[in-house]
């Protein structure tokens, strides 16, 4: 009898403790610790949060910090060296060209990599937007923030366009290792579809947003980008049909104007005014966060820094990187004319020193950031692009002459009963002086901006000019110049992974 | 058996009884006739010696059925001897008729060998197992279990982490089977081990890991370990499943044995340092190197030729000899010597009381441990307290439970970022290290702008000059005066049971088990340690509002916690039938569930008070953090053990295992495993072949599976847990954003292991030899790895993927050989492991390259993959000649004295990141190729020891072979290009006019050429031997004692402790560069009462 109850009271207990243990297997369903983008996109907030993540990755163009392509370095070298406005101290192969501009240099690997980062979340967004149902109630959001996404996109591929040249195009959500390992584009695929996103976005866009969301894309700066982009598309393509809807686009930017104060283009106090169409929205880290060592990515958090890098042009403790300050080559200084008021507005004359963003010292926080603002596109370079647009489709030729000298004229005004620049002569007909005329005044209107090498490169790409190697008067003897260098390599990062893409001939 | 022994005991009562009778009579032959029986099966036992002990001439030997005839004087002792019993001396008497029964000598086969749920005795292993037991580990004076094992257990390989105490080795069994993670499992009584966020000190999928660099075994005091079992093929690890892929390693720790009380104490007391050190440039040297490099490749003067290394913006005035302040005239620091702790010293205190009652034995163990680091500011201090109880209640329940707590302060080598390590050796040889005048006492690197005032910050324009602030070095002694960072773990492991066992053979367990382990780093970082800091950091920087005037120091708190419960139900039948057929049934379910979390946050707060280095001092909060990861694991078990008659083994199991690391449906995963053993010496057509004592063969095939390799949720697109941030708005406002910067792999599942071993156990010549070998093969299937997607996905975040199929095979060998020369015993054990370890599959059979190492099919995991050099140009001609037929895309100048590379494949087609053979005369990043191997071919270890009277001495030798390795401190110390920091004396053979050197390249300022590519020119044989631990000991003489009626034994040792190096390779210490294995010096004793 003992011994049964023994057996009974054994077996009744392992049954239990077997059924506890064992037989519970959601067990197995733990839950994340972060939410899943399958539940993520259920509230207007949160659309507005992810389109601010796509925001975030012009950090990464502008900003030394965090870079998510890279870390710890502006990748601004690569598009502000290359051309004829600017040389730096050190001998740096987006300068000076040759063998050290090759596959695996870290800056083309990073802005590479940062492209294609904004690409994937801009993508992921704009499904999401795609497929939502009911989550919108704010009447036109959707199409906004739809337009917002597309415009970033857009501009992604603008870069690597103008970068790469043939960087594969990329516009559906990465949802599969099936999509690994795109082939290169070929000609102008990326600007086609920049122009593409950019024309999308402008019938989307809103005209303006409210104060909070000042900084966030508007019509005027999707027009802005799309007319941009087809004038660089043209100017390989010779289109005129390209010209003409360029035009078309400049021509629907609406209540923009130049700012009377040249200065104010640079200015930390006068950001995102009427002549900015587009600009990179640096400030202050989060309230509360502090700001982290803006040297090194690898901070506590990585949230918090959100400011452009000036130290390239500014004279502080230390020099770019290890390197050198960015200056003015001569060719630059010397483009102006004596009296121009935009010239001690950019270069300190006495050092070649850039001034544009750096004037007001007091901008730049921790000695290495700043807080202006990049102006990626602004209304003088509309006009001058139109006026361009309308020289080459041999429209009216003192139109075009028009609107270069609005932007002379404004410079010229800064100054009471100023002469110089004076106006250029609107009766001139003479195409090729036209053009000169357009070409010099990129130069000093916008020079380093950051603008200067896609110019440089689409007008060499177009025939319109030659390059050689006194074209870029550097400072560097060792600068050499071969065409294939206008298209930058792909990183090895890429070449090494993907078999299926192709390096950039003469690399 | 019982009753057998009775009668045993009864024969020899009787024959000692009649000895004095008998030996009175005069000796008279007498014939006696017996059979002789092994005592645990009565089999008759053959071939055992049966000799008159007093004329060893009359002998004979026992038949097959062991039965004897021996005709010999009246009154003999009989002598019944065989190698595999306990030798039996029998007083005859008139009893002719003899039934002789002989135990089973305690060999090594009688070892018990603890397994996965389990013990068994060693002669009945199937699967591949080493054990080291507690002489061994005490031996080793190693401060932790890994080390103990270094050298000890075949199969095991063990890379010390360095001198730091607290480091952490790098252990892995048979190879490396996975790309991450390829640590093994620990199971400490019972408990598994796992820390919450291992597998990386940076956790890419997590970053910022709050893991800390501090190696988790630390916590146990190897002095409580009775015995580590590893756990090698599939049979042996199967048990443990679902982490057992990468091998087990079980470690029990002692319990009371029968007897009285018994207290042991073991002290050890010692010295710590580096064996050697590096050879760099004087300031003299080093002035004349930079100059001369910078000499080499000036830079151009804006207005026309090159600027003197004086106008040099990155240089300046300081490095004109004709200026006052030229750095010629500085004198010489050394820093190495600055930053060592010469009087580093090792601790460790243990006392242990354990005894046993009939039904309760308990063990309790008090340790104390300080071990200094060989640099200033490094030590560990622990505590640890365990106490093991297990009891019979009644005559069906027996329990247990065994806690173990642990204390410990480490402070490591690293303030800030900034590591105290041989890496200091670049310090500029002129930049000072003490400074009188300094608060603290120590040269400040910029220059002192007091009182600090937020927004000015000035640096000195010496050193911004000179070296600008990548060149310069921290001073680690400035700031180890003015922050610290100290982590204290508290470590609790727990278990306890209830084994029920209502019929003889049926046991069954219940076991409720846990750990927590707490980490917390307190940092405080002084406001004033800006100064010694490379960096220039205003140390306002980020402060809200700061008065000025006001200081404000930083205090962090870090912690981390993993706390794990696993609740077991085992039911173990073991049942003997027939005579000879013993079977042995486990089932067994577990549920093991982990929360892992991590946080830390920081503030400001301006008091300098020690004792007020917390958060409430001022409130400022700066920065939150939080990451946790919560796991489980299900798991069922099934294994029949069956052997007949000791001589016939099988083992079958099965494990079912699900993992909460995987997506619904792929949860689950099967895993079976099979092994058998034939104790071959058994066989009767065995019995001639004398010199062997025992035979057995082994084998055993299994799949295990591998989910450690996930962090978790990589089947998910979940939202990055570093949120971007944006400014919008006016006033501008930064905004968090959101990203999701995985790509979430839904199919991703177990790796599945294939494991064979193949391998046999001999104990030979009269049980003076013993060796072990194993053969295994292990193929590792669907390795998940964590793959930087290409760049173009815009994929920020690995992905882990099922990706690669990895073979590692190889054989282990160990044997042993003990001896007496009269009075002196003399052994040597050693054991020697191979490797083969190689990518048998990649996904589209695509490499994975890395910067420095790939992956390929056909190459070991990991190889060293760069370029290879060709030579030094010599002249112009060379130069000229060169460039005729090749192109170097990575170099932009090249001049006598340059390295020219091989030119040794063209452009890989479309598609393949297979080599192209066809060379294409340019030398790009398609001429990297295979430069070494960074998984050792072989490692061994060997033992040699002898006692004399009441002198020990042994000293053991560790020792890896086929290895390469770069050598990052030479590429630092011979890199020629120098950014201000100090290279090796080395360089002064540099390649020059006059100095024509093959093997050292011209110094040249900005390395045009790229001579510092990775190459194999950093590449050297990594291989060594070690003499690891020399040990003489004196163990004071019984008799002795026995007058002190309190001290049962005592022993006094001297031990030293990597004491040389055979080898070829050219740095401080083969192992680790920059932290080398410190050389010890230690003396202990070991004492029981």
């Amino acid at each position: 009898m003992k011994f049964t109850w023994r057996i009974l009271l054994t077996v009744l207990i392992t049954g239990v403790a077997v059924f506890y243990i064992a037989c519970n297997k959601n067990n197995l369903n733990v839950p994340p610790p972060t939410p899943t983008e399958a539940s993520y996109f259920s509230s207007e907030a949160a659309f507005r949060t992810a389109i601010l993540g796509v925001y975030a990755v012009l950090n990464d163009y502008f900003s030394t910090s965090n870079s998510a392509g890279g870390s710890g370095s502006a990748e601004l070298e690569t598009f502000f060296l290359p051309g004829d406005d600017l040389t730096c101290q050190a001998e740096e192969p987006y300068e000076v060209f040759g063998n050290n501009l090759n596959s695996t240099q870290g800056k083309i690997q990073q802005i590479w990599a940062s492209s294609y980062i904004l690409i994937n979340r801009a993508n992921k967004v704009l499904d999401k937007i795609e497929k939502e149902t009911g989550v919108y109630t704010t009447p036109n959001l959707k199409n906004w923030n739809k337009g917002e996404v597309l415009f970033l996109r857009g501009y992604a591929h603008f870069m690597l366009w103008n970068i790469f040249g043939t960087a594969p195009l990329d516009t559906t959500d990465f949802t599969s290792l099936e999509q690994l390992n795109p082939p290169n584009s070929s000609g102008t695929q990326l600007l086609d579809q920049a122009i593409n996103d950019f024309s999308q976005a402008a019938s989307l866009l809103p005209p303006s947003w409210d104060s909070v969301d000042i900084g966030r894309v508007t019509a005027n700066g999707a027009y802005g980008m799309l007319g941009k982009a087809l004038v660089f598309r043209a100017t390989v393509n010779k289109s005129n049909d390209d010209y003409q809807a360029a035009i078309a686009a400049f021509n629907k930017i609406s209540g923009a104007s130049l700012v009377a104060n040249f200065e104010d283009n640079f200015d930390v106090n006068h950001e995102n005014n009427s002549e900015s169409l587009f600009e990179y929205q640096a400030g202050p880290p989060i309230a509360g966060l502090g700001s982290t060592n803006a040297w090194l990515a690898n901070d506590a958090v990585n949230i918090g820094v959100c400011s452009s890098f000036w130290q390239c042009f500014y004279n502080g403790p230390g020099t770019y990187m290890g390197g050198g300050l960015y200056t003015a080559t001569h060719k630059f200084k010397n483009a102006f004319d004596a009296g121009d008021p935009r010239l001690p507005l950019t270069i300190d004359t006495s050092d070649n020193f850039i001034l544009k963003y750096v004037l007001h010292g007091d901008v730049l926080e921790g000695a290495v950031n700043s807080l202006n603002n990049v102006r990626i596109l602004r209304y003088a370079d509309v006009l001058l692009l139109e006026a361009e647009a309308l020289t080459q489709s041999g429209g009216d030729a003192s139109q075009a002459i028009g609107l270069i000298n609005e932007v002379r004229t404004r410079a010229r005004n800064m100054i009471a009963s100023g002469t110089e620049p004076a106006n250029f002569d609107e009766s001139e007909t003479n195409k090729d002086t036209i053009i000169q005329w357009i070409m010099d005044e990129r130069l000093r209107e916008l020079g380093a901006e950051g603008g200067r090498w896609f110019d440089v490169r689409r007008w060499a790409m177009g025939g319109e000019i030659t390059l050689d190697k006194s074209f870029f008067n550097s400072t560097w003897p060792s600068l050499t110049w071969d065409a294939h260098y206008l298209n930058f390599p792909i990183p090895s990062t890429e070449i090494d992974k993907n078999p299926n893409i192709k390096q950039n001939p003469g690399y | 058996m019982f009753k057998q022994k009775i009668l045993l005991q009864k024969i020899l009562f009787t024959l000692v009884i009649n000895v004095a009778y008998f030996t009175v009579y005069a000796q008279q032959n007498q014939t006696f006739t017996g059979s002789i029986i092994d005592s645990t099966n009565q089999i008759g036992i053959p071939n055992v010696s049966v000799k008159v002990k007093s004329n060893s001439k009359i002998a004979t030997l026992s038949d097959a059925n062991g039965n004897f005839k021996i005709t010999a004087p009246q009154g003999s002792v009989l002598v019944f001897s065989s190698v595999n019993y306990k030798t039996l001396e029998l007083q005859t008497s008139n009893e002719l008729s003899l039934k002789v029964v002989l135990a089973p000598s305690s060999s090594q086969l009688d070892e018990v060998v603890v397994i996965g749920y389990g013990t068994r005795k060693k002669r009945d292993l199937t699967g591949a197992y080493s054990t080291v037991d507690s002489k061994d580990i005490t031996k080793s004076t190693a401060m932790t279990p890994e080390l103990a094992l270094q050298g000890q257990a075949p199969g095991v390989t063990v890379i010390s982490g360095g001198g730091d105490p607290s480091a952490r080795p790098t252990v892995y069994i048979r190879g490396v089977s996975s790309f991450n993670y390829s640590d093994p499992l620990y199971v400490i009584d019972g408990i598994p081990i796992e820390e919450g966020g291992r597998g990386a000190t940076t956790d890419p999928t997590n970053d910022p890991t709050r893991r800390t660099p501090i190696n988790l075994f630390t916590i146990i005091n190897p002095n409580d370990i009775a015995s580590m079992t590893v756990l090698k093929d599939a049979t042996a690890t199967a048990v443990y499943g679902v982490r057992g892929a990468n091998g087990v390693i079980l470690i029990t720790t002692k319990s009371g044995k029968k007897g009285k009380v018994r207290v042991d104490v073991d002290a050890l007391y010692g010295s710590s340092k580096i064996p050697k050190t590096y050879s760099f440039l004087n300031t003299q040297q080093y002035v004349k190197f930079i100059t001369d490099a910078y000499n080499a490749h000036p830079d151009p003067d804006p207005i026309g030729g090159n600027l003197a290394i004086g106008d040099a913006p990155e240089f300046g005035p300081v490095w004109d000899p004709s200026s006052s302040k030229y750095l010629g005239n500085s004198p010489t620091y050394d820093w190495q010597n600055a930053i060592q702790n010469h009087d580093a010293k090792i601790q460790n205190y243990n006392a242990r009381v354990s005894g046993a009652s009939d039904n309760t034995n308990y063990n309790f163990s008090f340790g104390y441990a300080n071990n200094d680091g060989p640099f200033l500011g490094v030590n560990q201090e622990r505590y640890s307290i365990s106490s093991n109880v297990n009891s019979k209640i009644g005559k069906y329940i027996q329990t247990g439970l065994n806690l173990r707590l642990i204390q410990e302060k480490t402070i490591d080598a690293n303030i800030g970022g900034i590591t105290n390590d041989l890496n200091i050796f670049q310090a500029a040889p002129w930049q000072p290290i003490y400074d009188n005048t300094n608060p603290y006492g120590y040269a400040p690197l910029w220059s002192l702008n007091q009182p600090i005032t937020p927004g000015t910050f000035d640096v000195s324009p010496l050193w911004q000059s000179t070296l600008g602030p990548s060149a310069a070095m921290g001073n680690y002694l400035g700031l180890l005066a003015t922050n610290s960072a100290p982590t204290t773990h508290q470590t609790f492991l727990g278990s306890g049971y209830v084994q029920l066992e209502p019929v003889t053979g049926l046991k069954i367990r219940g076991t409720l088990s846990g750990q927590d382990l707490m980490l917390v780093t307190n940092s405080f970082i002084s406001f004033d340690s800006w100064q010694y800091g490379q960096t220039p950091n205003n140390p306002y920087s980020g402060v809200k509002n700061p008065i000025s005037g006001q200081r404000y120091n930083k205090v962090g708190i870090d912690n981390s916690s993993t706390i794990s419960l696993n609740k077991s139900l085992n039911v173990d039948y073991v049942h003997r039938f027939g005579n000879y057929n013993n079977i042995d049934v486990t089932l067994d379910a577990s549920q093991e569930e982990w929360e892992w979390k991590t946080n830390g946050v920081s503030t400001f707060i301006t008091s300098d008070d020690p004792d007020l280095r917390y958060f409430n001092a001022t409130g400022n909060e700066t920065g939150y953090t939080e990451l946790n990861g919560d796991y489980v694991l299900i798991g069922y078990l099934g294994r029949i053990s069956y052997n007949y008659n000791s001589k016939y083994y099988i083992d079958v199991l099965a494990r079912r295992d699900g993992s909460s690391r995987f997506a619904e449906g792929h949860q689950w995963g099967t895993f079976p495993a099979a092994s058998g053993a034939w104790r071959i010496s058994q066989e009767k057509f065995m019995h001639d072949l004398k010199f062997i004592n025992d035979l057995k063969i082994r084998g055993g095939y299994g799949v295990l599976g591998n989910e450690q390799t996930t962090a978790g949720w990589k089947y998910l697109s979940v939202e990055s847990v570093n949120p971007p941030s944006y400014n919008l708005g006016n006033p501008n406002v930064n905004n968090l954003g959101a990203a999701f910067e995985v790509a979430p792999n839904p199919d991703i599942t177990w790796e599945k292991k294939r494991s064979m071993n193949i391998g046999f156990d001999a104990l030979l010549f009269n049980q003076t030899v013993t060796l072990t070998f194993d053969y295994y093969h292990n193929v590792t299937k669907g390795i998940i790895q964590s793959v930087n997607l290409t760049p173009s996905s815009g994929v920020q975040l690995p992905s882990d993927i099922n990706i690669a199929d990895v073979l590692n095979r190889g054989i282990e060998i160990q044997a042993g050989y003990k001896h007496s020369f009269g009075k002196v015993n003399f052994s040597v054990t050693g054991n020697i492991s191979t490797v083969h370890n190689e990518v048998l599959s990649l996904v589209n059979h695509t490499a994975l390259r890395g910067n420095t190492y790939s992956l390929e099919e056909g190459y070991p995991i990991g190889y060293l993959w760069g370029y290879k050099v060709g030579g030094i140009f010599q002249n112009q001609k060379e130069i000229d000649d060169w460039n005729k037929t090749h192109h170097d895309n990575l170099s932009t100048q090249q001049a006598p004295g340059d390295y020219y590379f091989q030119d040794l494949y063209g452009q890989p087609t479309p598609g393949s990141t297979a080599h192209n053979l066809t060379k294409d005369s340019i030398v790009d990043a398609n001429d990297q190729t295979y430069l070494g191997k960074t998984i050792p071919s072989y490692t061994y270890g060997f033992t040699l020891s002898a006692n004399y009277l009441g002198f020990d001495v042994s000293a053991f030798f560790y020792g890896v072979g086929d290895v390469q390795k770069y050598n990052d401190m030479r590429a630092e110390g011979e890199s020629l290009t120098t950014n201000g920091r100090n290279q090796f004396t080395s360089v002064l053979n540099a390649w020059t006019p006059d100095n024509h050197s093959t093997t050292m390249p011209r110094a040249v300022w900005n390395d045009p050429n790229n001579n510092n590519r990775f190459s194999n020119r950093f590449i050297e044989n990594a291989g060594y031997l070690r003499l690891q631990n020399l040990q003489i000991g004196y163990t004071v003489p019984q008799k002795w004692l026995e007058k002190t009626k309190a001290i049962h034994s005592f022993r006094l040792y001297l031990s030293g402790v990597n004491l040389f190096t055979i080898t070829n390779y050219s740095g401080v210490d083969p192992v680790n560069d920059a932290y080398p294995s410190t050389r010890q010096f230690l003396i202990g004793a070991n004492a029981s009462f």
